[in-house]
Order: C-alpha cells, then sequence, then structure tokens
C-alpha cells in the first residue's frame, strides 16, 4: 500500500478516513489501533471471520460484558503506571496492588458475560475457551487468593491520630467513641428530622504522597508489620502477572467497540447498516449508504444525511456529473469508505450491500490550485494518475474527484477520454467525479447525476440517481426562477397572445 | 425548630418567587400605599410584607384562621411583636458579624461557628425571657414559646457552652482514620478530646510513633493542618449546620414578627382615621358578602374613603358598568384588596366581609401607554392576556378593567364577552369594570351574573356607591361634557 505522510496510507486524507480514524480511536489513546485500522484485509475468509465476531459483538448483553473488561483492563493499566512511577516503596506497592484488583474485575466481568451469553464467532469462542483455561490455572488461582488476604489486611486497618502544634502522634485504635457524633446531637433539636447534607467537596488529592503522609505510612507499616507483610510478599510473588493472550483479547474487542459505539447513535436515529456479502462477480451493489464522517457531523447538528446507493455490473465505470454542491464528492467519498470498511470486516453504512473484496483502493482528489503553474500542475497530475492506473487490476478501486478541473477544457476531454479507457482497459471498478458530460457516454460507463429540486433548482437534494447526463436541466430551471426562459422574458416584457 | 406565628405547620419562607403578574397586581391595586403603612422605610420589611400578600393566594382556610389568631394578638401588643422584631434582627446582626457565610467556602469554619452559635445562644436566651414574662393570649404565641421551652432548657445551655469550649481544642484534635488506597488516610473520625493517660488507665500505654516539625517546615505545618480540619470536619459540620439553623429560625422570626408588626401599623394608621377594621370570613365555592367595604389604599391616601355593601353569593361574572370618572376602579379594588387581607390573614377594611378563598389573583387593567404605540396598544394586551392565562391557576379572582378597549366596542365586546365565558366556565371569578354597554349586555338573561353601577343622584352628583343594576346603552360621558364645558357642550 502506498503510504502518505506519518504512515497515514495515501487515500485516507481523500476519504476523510484519517478524520474517521481519530475519531474512532480518540478513547483509546496509545493503543495502537490506528495500524489495524490502516490494514485492509485481503482475504475473503478472514472477512467473514471478523464479520462475526463485529456481530457478536454487537448483541448488547455481550457487547457490555467486553466494554466493562475494557475498562477494567485501562484500570489495570492506569494502577501499572502509578505503580512504576510511584517513589514511595509502599505506595508503589499498593498501586500494584490496585492494578491486580482492577485486572481480576476486568477477567471476571468479562467470563460472567462470555458464561451468560456464549459467543458464536468462532474467533471469541477460542478465546473463551482460553479464559476458561487460564480461569483453573495454578498460578490464577494464587494470584486471586492472595490479592484477597492481602487486601482484608490492608482494609481492617484502623489507627489514631494526634495533631496539636506543629507536632503528630500516631498508634492504633482503641475503640474511642465518635465525638463529632456527640456535637451533632446537642443541636439536633434545630435540625428537624433530619440534618442538611454538607455540601462542600474537597478537590482530589494528585497521586503522589507528600512528606508527611509518607511518614504517616511508613509508621503504619512498623506499627502493622504483618499487614504490610503480606503486601510485600505480593509484590515480589505477582510481578508480570497480566496474560499477553488477554491483552491482545483487549486490544482487538476495541477495534469491534470503538467502531461499534461510534455508529451506534447513527443508528439510533434510523441509519442502517450492513455486512456486506463478499462477491466475486458483479453485480458489486450497495443501497442506502452514506458517508459516515459526514453523517456524524450532521448528527451531532441535529440532522441526517440523505443516502445514495451504487452498483458496478458490465458498467465498471460510475461517471458523476451534476451542479456544484450537488454532493458528487460525498458520493465518491462514500464509495470508498465503504469499501474500506468493508475490508476491514466491519459493518458498512447501508442497507444491502455486496461487493467485491478489494486489492487496492486508488484516489486521485484534485485541489484547485494555482492557474500559474498550470502546466507544471497538469504534468504532475497525470504523472500521479499514471502511478495509479500501473498499480490498478481487475480487483482495484479507483476514484478520481474532478482529475482534470485544472487543464483546459480541449485538453481535459481528451486526457479524460484516455484515462477512462485506460480503466477500462484495466477492468478496474471506478468512479469518475467530472464536469464532462460526455466522458459519461463513453462505453463501460453508467451515468450519474446529482438531483436537483425540480420545484427550486437553487436547492439539492443530494439524492445522486442514475440519469443520462445532460447537464442542461438545472441551468434551464433555475433560468426559470429567475423569470428569464424565453417564454417567461416574453411574457415579462409584455405581449404574448 | 419552627416559629408558626404565620403557619400552623411550617415557617414563612421568602425565597418562594412571587406569583405571575404579581408587579402588575400591586401596581393595578394601588398596594404602594399599603406597604408604605405597613414597612414604613424599612425595606426588609417591605419584601417581608410583599412576599406575605402574594403568598396568601394559595391560603388555606386552617391557615388564615391561625394568622388571624396572631395577627389579634400583635394588634392588642404592638410592643412585643415590635420586640421580637428587633431582638431577631439583633441577633442576626450578631451572628453576622462573627461569621459570615459559614458555608460558603469548601469546608467549615470551626472557629467561626463557636463564635456565631454563641451569639445565637445569647439571642435564644433573651427571647424565651421576653416570651416568658409577657401574657400570651393566641395559641401561635404560645405554641412558640412551648416549643421553645421544651428545648432551651438549662441543661441544653450548659452542654451545649461546654461543647463549645471543648470545640477550640486547646490540647490537639485527636482522630481516628483508616488506609485509603493510595496510601493515604480517609474515613476520618473525631474522637473525644484526650485527658492525660485517659484511655489506658491500667493497661500499659500503647506503642506511639511521633514527628516533630521542624520549625521551619512550613509545607509541613499547613498539611498537619489538614489533616486536622479533616479530623474535625464532622464536628464543624454539625455545628456549622447548628448555626445555619438557628440562624434560619431567628431569619423566620424575623420575618413573621416582622409582618405582624406592619399589620398593626396598618390598623393603627386605619383607626386613627375612624375606619372600621373586621375580620373577614374565609369561606369556600362563590361566596362574596361585605358591609361598608372601602378601599384601604385610597383612604391612606385621602385620609377618608366611602363604604359599599353587596350581597353577590353565587354570582359570577360581576360586571360594574356606569360612567366614566365614576371611580369605577376603585369599585374593583376594594374586593381585590379585601381578598388579598382576606387570604393573608389579616383585617379588611370593612365592616364585614366574607368571600370565597380563591387560588390566585390576576389583573389586566387597561394601560396608559405612549401615544406613540397607539397602533400596537390592542396587541398589546392581547399579549399581555395570553401570558395571564398561560399562568393560571385553577380557581382565581380575575379583575378586569376596561380589558379591550383599545378596539372597537363591537370587536372588543365579542372577544371579551367570549374570553369571560371561558373564565367563568373554568371556574374563574371574574369581576369585570368596562364603560362598553355591548360587552355587559351580552350577559343579560344570564341569572349568575351580577351587573353593578355607580350610582348617579338624580341631580347628576355621584356618591361613589355601587348599586345593582343592569346595564345601559349610554354612559355619562354626556355628564362630564356639560361639567367641564358648561352648557354648550349639551
Amino acid at each position: 500500500m502506498e503510504e502518505g505522510e506519518r504512515g497515514v496510507p495515501a487515500h485516507f486524507q481523500d476519504l476523510h478516513l484519517d478524520e474517521l480514524e481519530a475519531a474512532l480511536f480518540a478513547p483509546h489513546g496509545g493503543m495502537g489501533l490506528e495500524a489495524i485500522f490502516r490494514r485492509p484485509l485481503q482475504d475473503g475468509k478472514a472477512v467473514i471471520h471478523r464479520q462475526r465476531v463485529a456481530q457478536d459483538l454487537e448483541a448488547e448483553p455481550l457487547a457490555q460484558a467486553f466494554r466493562t473488561f475494557v475498562r477494567g483492563m485501562e484500570n489495570m493499566r492506569k494502577g501499572l503506571e502509578l505503580a512504576e512511577g510511584a517513589r514511595h516503596p509502599w505506595q508503589k506497592r499498593l498501586y500494584f496492588l490496585l492494578a491486580v484488583e482492577a485486572y481480576l474485575e476486568a477477567l471476571e466481568g468479562l467470563w460472567k458475560g462470555l458464561l451468560g451469553h456464549p459467543p458464536r464467532s468462532p474467533g471469541l469462542q477460542a478465546y473463551r475457551a482460553y479464559l476458561e483455561a487460564y480461569r483453573g490455572s495454578p498460578d490464577f488461582l494464587r494470584l486471586r487468593a492472595d490479592r484477597e488476604r492481602t487486601r482484608s489486611a490492608l482494609d481492617g486497618l484502623r489507627y489514631v491520630l494526634h495533631v496539636h502544634e506543629g507536632r503528630l502522634a500516631l498508634r492504633a485504635y482503641q475503640g474511642e467513641p465518635d465525638y463529632g457524633r456527640q456535637v451533632a446531637e446537642i443541636f439536633r433539636p434545630f435540625f428537624g428530622e433530619s440534618p442538611p447534607s454538607w455540601q462542600g467537596r474537597d478537590l482530589p488529592p494528585g497521586p503522589w504522597l507528600n512528606h508527611v503522609e509518607a511518614w504517616i505510612l511508613d509508621h503504619l507499616a512498623l506499627l502493622f508489620p504483618e499487614a504490610f507483610g503480606r503486601l510485600e510478599a505480593f509484590f515480589q510473588d505477582h510481578r508480570g502477572f497480566a496474560d499477553p493472550a488477554l491483552l491482545r483479547l483487549e486490544k482487538e474487542a476495541r477495534f469491534f467497540l470503538a467502531y461499534l459505539d461510534f455508529i451506534a447513535p447513527m443508528r439510533e436515529a434510523g441509519l442502517p447498516f450492513v455486512y456486506p456479502e463478499v462477491a466475486h462477480e458483479p453485480p458489486f451493489l450497495a443501497q442506502e449508504a452514506f458517508d459516515l464522517v459526514l453523517a456524524a457531523k450532521l448528527l451531532f447538528q441535529g440532522s441526517l444525511p440523505v443516502t445514495n446507493g451504487f452498483l458496478f455490473d458490465e458498467a465498471r465505470i460510475l461517471v458523476v456529473t451534476g451542479p456544484n454542491q450537488g454532493g458528487k464528492t460525498t458520493f465518491a467519498r462514500m464509495v470508498g469508505q465503504v469499501y474500506h470498511l468493508f475490508a476491514l470486516g466491519l459493518p458498512v453504512p447501508g442497507s444491502r450491500a455486496c461487493l467485491l473484496l478489494p486489492d487496492r483502493i486508488l484516489t486521485h482528489f484534485e485541489a484547485r490550485e494555482n492557474p500559474e503553474e498550470l502546466r507544471s500542475k497538469l504534468e504532475e497530475d497525470l504523472r500521479r494518475l499514471k502511478t495509479l492506473l500501473d498499480g490498478a487490476t481487475d480487483r482495484s478501486l479507483l476514484i478520481l474527484n474532478e482529475p482534470f478541473a485544472s487543464a483546459a477544457l480541449l485538453d481535459a476531454r481528451l486526457i479524460g477520454r484516455f484515462v477512462l479507457e485506460r480503466i477500462r482497459a484495466r477492468g478496474s471498478l471506478g468512479v469518475v467525479v467530472t464536469f464532462l458530460d460526455e466522458l459519461a457516454r463513453l462505453p463501460g460507463t453508467r451515468s450519474l447525476v446529482a438531483e436537483v429540486d425540480p420545484e427550486d433548482p437553487a436547492r439539492r437534494t443530494f439524492r445522486i440517481l442514475e440519469r443520462p447526463a445532460d447537464g442542461k436541466a438545472y441551468a434551464l430551471a433555475l433560468a426559470e426562477k429567475y423569470g428569464l426562459t424565453y417564454a417567461r422574458l416574453k411574457a415579462r416584457l409584455g405581449g404574448g397572445p | 425548630m419552627r416559629v408558626g406565628l404565620l403557619f400552623p405547620d411550617r415557617d414563612l419562607d421568602l425565597a418562594h418567587p412571587f406569583p405571575f403578574g404579581w408587579e402588575d397586581v400591586e401596581h393595578d391595586l394601588g398596594l404602594g400605599d399599603v406597604y408604605r403603612a405597613m414597612a414604613g422605610e424599612d425595606g426588609y420589611l417591605l419584601e417581608v410584607v410583599r412576599k406575605v400578600l402574594a403568598q396568601g393566594l394559595t391560603s388555606q382556610a386552617a391557615t388564615v384562621l391561625h394568622r388571624q389568631e396572631a395577627v389579634r394578638e400583635a394588634l392588642e401588643r404592638p410592643d412585643l411583636v415590635e420586640a421580637l422584631y428587633t431582638l431577631a434582627g439583633e441577633t442576626l446582626a450578631a451572628k453576622r458579624r462573627e461569621s459570615y457565610g459559614l458555608f460558603r467556602r469548601d469546608r467549615p469554619d470551626l472557629y467561626g461557628a463557636i463564635k456565631a452559635m454563641e451569639a445565637l445562644l445569647k439571642g435564644l436566651r433573651a427571647l424565651l425571657a421576653l416570651l416568658q414574662r409577657t401574657p400570651l393570649t393566641s395559641p401561635p404565641f404560645q405554641a412558640l414559646e412551648a416549643r421553645l421551652e421544651a428545648v432551651l432548657t438549662p441543661a441544653f445551655f450548659r452542654q451545649a457552652e461546654a461543647h463549645l469550649e471543648a470545640l477550640r481544642f486547646p490540647k490537639g484534635v485527636w482522630m481516628a482514620a483508616g488506609l485509603s488506597r493510595e496510601g493515604r488516610s480517609q474515613g476520618y473520625t473525631l474522637l473525644p478530646p484526650e485527658e492525660r493517660r485517659a484511655w489506658w488507665p491500667f493497661g500499659k500505654r500503647p506503642r506511639t510513633y511521633v514527628l516533630t516539625l521542624h520549625p521551619r517546615d512550613e509545607a509541613g505545618a499547613r498539611i498537619l493542618g489538614e489533616i486536622r480540619e479533616k479530623g474535625i470536619l464532622e464536628a464543624a459540620k454539625a455545628l456549622a449546620t447548628a448555626v445555619e439553623e438557628v440562624a434560619r429560625f431567628f431569619e423566620s422570626l424575623r420575618a413573621e414578627a416582622g409582618f405582624l408588626l406592619g399589620a398593626a401599623r396598618l390598623a393603627g394608621r386605619l383607626k386613627a382615621l375612624g375606619l372600621p377594621l373586621a375580620f373577614p370570613t374565609p369561606a369556600e365555592g362563590l361566596r362574596l358578602a361585605f358591609r361598608g367595604l372601602y378601599d384601604v389604599g385610597l383612604a391612606l391616601r385621602q385620609g377618608m374613603a366611602v363604604g359599599n355593601d353587596l350581597e353577590a353569593h353565587g354570582r359570577n361574572p360581576i360586571f360594574i358598568t356606569g360612567a366614566n370618572r365614576g371611580r369605577k376602579t376603585t369599585f374593583l379594588r376594594s374586593p381585590g384588596l379585601a381578598q388579598l387581607f382576606l387570604q393573608a390573614g389579616l383585617f379588611v377594611g370593612a365592616e364585614r366581609f366574607e368571600s370565597g378563598l380563591v387560588d390566585g389573583l390576576f389583573t389586566h387593567f387597561k394601560r396608559e401607554e405612549d401615544r406613540a404605540l397607539e397602533a400596537g396598544k390592542f396587541e398589546e394586551e392581547l399579549r399581555r392576556l395570553d401570558g395571564l392565562v398561560a399562568h393560571l391557576t385553577s380557581k382565581p379572582l380575575f379583575l378586569f378593567n376596561e380589558s379591550f378597549a383599545a378596539t372597537s366596542e363591537l370587536e372588543g365586546s365579542e372577544l371579551g364577552a367570549q374570553v369571560v365565558r371561558v373564565l367563568v366556565e373554568a371556574g374563574v371569578r371574574v369581576v369585570f369594570v368596562t364603560h362598553f354597554y355591548t360587552l355587559a349586555a351580552a350577559f343579560l338573561g344570564d341569572e349568575r351574573t351580577l351587573f353593578l353601577k355607580a350610582e348617579r343622584l338624580p341631580d347628576g352628583r355621584r356618591t361613589y356607591r355601587l348599586r345593582p343594576e343592569p346595564p345601559e346603552p349610554t354612559a355619562y360621558a354626556q355628564d362630564l361634557l356639560r361639567q367641564v364645558f358648561g352648557e354648550e357642550a349639551g
């Protein structure tokens, strides 16, 4: 795969997959999920394997179990980081204990979820079997028992502090009464039935101890040697407790959950998602698809995207024409996104889909630039097109967005015909957005047009419809609206029958 | 602890917001003069009086009767309510001097709370003494005295003062704690201040570790201070809460005694004018009857007032028609004010007054607006009415004064009749002053409608009295014209 800056695949920016990636994995920073997202599968069986895992994770009780698992593992990681960073030896050991507790809780929750809702995908079934064996292993059982003993010893500690003028004394608690309650009791007649609750809250302290707290902790260890002895033994005995296979499970589960969480509000809003069939022969199609990134933005603003479909059959090149701002580029992006998400084994936007697993997605999106560099720009464009075309096979998806917009019309026509002919010769799937209607009449193409509202030509519907490209209906309708068609202008200027 | 002078079951809540349209009610009924008579220049008292009158709109009969008892005692003993009002105000001022806003900081200020509580205890002693040396006659005052006596025993004062002394912690703070998961202390419990060897009189002294800070360790001193604060937090919370609670009691006392003081002052003014006062009868449903009812506001302004009599049980709506300048507004104000006073548990300006309790009072009076707004006046009226209707309660009293007069008589009457019909059917008591014959005439033949008219003597003079009389198609503008322009206007 061709790689652009910072290891991001070249077509990610054109298809807004970079934005999608950022949005998906923002809640999972540092897990390296981007690498999975950037590596589409090349094998149909692998796609089906992932689709089945994803379907398991969509079913709510199991999804919840995995979400809890992921959160627990995150707490474990936080605990380990704190243990790593702690300078005070006892605090280091306490944070280590917290990390182990988070780990045990994460596994326990996951195990309960898997027991209650057995997965159907081979992928998760294998992990379930692994977890079952792991939970019975002596190492794991010892870890669990040791943590129980250590924690209960620490929780049972109770001691007395006496503060007086720069002096702090520490000793064991011996059952003295609660004086605060005695004070509250004397004034109770004024509170009525229930004393009002206090609103003030302390700010949570930072993770590290100050020197007085460190002194207290050190001397608690002297005061209660048995409890702290257990803590020390626990720390020494259980370093490296986390199981590598389960860490991998966490990462993989996060990948699916990140995506499923991202699309959940869209589904709730009524937008369809589907697991595409893996097809080897045309037709390749998707119905009611949409641009996922745009959908997320629109949903945030309280609206929904217009859905569109596409179909490749004998005609393997879709030529999209129509008015500016009519949704042509969005359509092209949508096709690319659907194929990429499909190749990751994820559910894609749409109500029905049946797709060829592409060997690569190649994109060329025009950025309108400085006309002074027209010649060199055109040359550079052509070089890029050549590279794309050279890499394309009959299993590639090529998406060209206004590829010749900066060329003179005559040049553009010539290059356009040529490029489409080359795509056809390669047998690749193509989506070409262009202002050149005539390209839509070439053999092997299907003509799609961005629709305008027949009632109000100034309004775009963002529907991309299969229709001959004439390019004139829009202009005429707009003229009608402003009363500038022949008949209207005639009538306005007086006369006519 | 409840004051309970104004309500049988709770204290006055000044935080309660005014009902919708209250400022309009105050303006339309001319309450400003009443407020001045009750509160004088005391801004706080003004607020109390406004709140109590406004909140009276939702009174039940039990509250009305309870408060009438308290008001009677206040009228007999204006010195007592004045002393209570002053004592409450002074005690609160002393408390505020010692500590303002114990709750404003993130943790309570124990030392300030101790000083504040000392001031409040002093106030409580004085209050108890004042009530005990007065021969109280009304149940609300007697009950307050009994409630205080039950709690404010000599033992209470002794214990409270002992605790206040101990809470200064002359020998430092002892507290129990446990270990948090992060290695800090948590779950602090304050322990009683320790006498020397108090806890191990027979056993051996437990193992104790001591940290003595270096005198220049300021960070350490601050940290110890924080630990100490956590230890005393529960006690400080309890004391700060108690301070606020006792202060709240004095706030309520100040407000309730203040209202009663206002009532005593108003009664004094009206009695000095030789005008009658009566404690009204709260009834249920469509009841309205009065004798010698006058406009208290007008009386305060002019030093005199004409009383009116009426029996209108079961009648709704009531239309007041007749000549312009016939003081029809006063006819609307006097029952409006009397209803407010009744519901607030006050006396009324009448020899006798009985009325069904309502749950809201709405006024829609013609506004004298800028002439430039003439065109939008009708729309303004409709917008205002729309707002009132949106906030309508279930059985309110609704006073209309020349509403819909910003449009033609035909249209205004049609709309007005529709509005009145809807309201009456919804259980709203309507009194409507209008010079639109057509509007009032729309209700001719309806047995429940009562028509009143400003009386005019045969010689054309007005008596400012109301008489039941059906509407007549002419108003008395002709009279006025003649009066103002002489014979040529005839």
